[in-house]
């Protein structure tokens, strides 16, 4: 996943920068997403490859996961189920499920609740 | 060395897992360090608040009760491959835990779990990583049968 952003202002006497930044494959313009200030002490200032990738990486994966959050749902894939139980795949055929993407490396437990 | 995490939200709490090869080292960050007891399946895990001599040990039978890392930088050494499951309260509250081998009645909201073997409560016979939200005052029937089952209830 690519990210860009746009440097709207460089504040010196605050040594902040107040930018946009957003997936590339937003649905939205780079200048409509909304600005943030960044202090540039939390960045790697030493040279302009090392400045890009520290704050796509302090940040890109923030706004990337708020952009996700935040866009609007296709029609056809509102109402999806989630799914519990015993599985039954001839039952399932045809129906929209929901499922959850989990940071790498978790997966899900499989826990199974019984009825005592 | 490998190291995986698990996770599964269920109604009134969370489950969590951790299985990691001899010698792998894991780390858990304080905002998302929730577990207040944890379980052992199989082998032996060392876990320490981070930059503390504060830490706990512990291998496989014991259920052990973890609140003093709740919300704090948790550092996890797998001493031996090791399984390790946990339970989370869902939001702020506390619950007791404890592992039952007899009969009982539920009181209040609590959660029944198998942790290992095959149990039978109340005629079912369960398998590791079964569950039941409990009846307020209902009674459980428990033939051990070898397996492990932990009791949490909500303070």
């Amino acid at each position: 996943m690519n990210i860009i952003f746009r440097i709207d202002q460089y504040l010196p006497e605050t040594n902040q920068i107040v930018v946009q930044i957003c997936k590339e494959t937003s649905r939205n313009s780079i200048f409509s997403h909304r600005k943030i200030a960044i202090n540039c002490e939390t960045l790697d200032l030493y040279d302009a490859e090392s400045f890009s990738y520290s704050l796509s990486a302090k940040y890109g994966s923030n706004i990337v996961s708020e952009e996700n959050r935040n866009e609007p749902i296709l029609d056809d894939n509102k109402n999806s189920e989630i799914i519990k139980g015993d599985l039954n795949l001839e039952k399932l055929v045809g129906k929209v499920i929901s499922g959850k993407v989990y940071e790498k490396g978790t997966r899900l437990l499989k826990m199974r609740k019984v009825h005592l | 060395m490998n190291f995986v995490r698990y996770h599964k939200k269920c109604e009134s709490w969370i489950a969590c897992g951790a299985k990691g090869d001899k010698g792998a080292i894991n780390f858990d960050y304080g905002y998302e360090r929730k577990t207040i007891y944890q379980y052992a399946t199989k082998g032996l895990v060392k876990i320490s608040k981070l930059f503390s001599s504060k830490s706990k040990t512990f291998g496989s039978g014991y259920l052990i009760n973890v609140k003093e890392f709740y919300k704090h930088n948790v550092v996890y050494e797998f001493l031996e491959d090791t399984d390790v499951w946990g339970f989370n309260p869902l939001h702020e509250e506390d619950w007791d835990g404890k592992i039952v081998d007899n009969t009982f009645k539920a009181e209040g909201q609590s959660v029944l779990v198998c942790l290992d073997g095959n149990p039978i409560v109340n005629s079912i016979t369960l398998s590791r990583y079964d569950y039941d939200e409990l009846t307020d005052g209902k009674t459980y029937n428990i033939i051990p049968n070898d397996g492990v089952l932990a009791l949490f209830t909500k303070i």
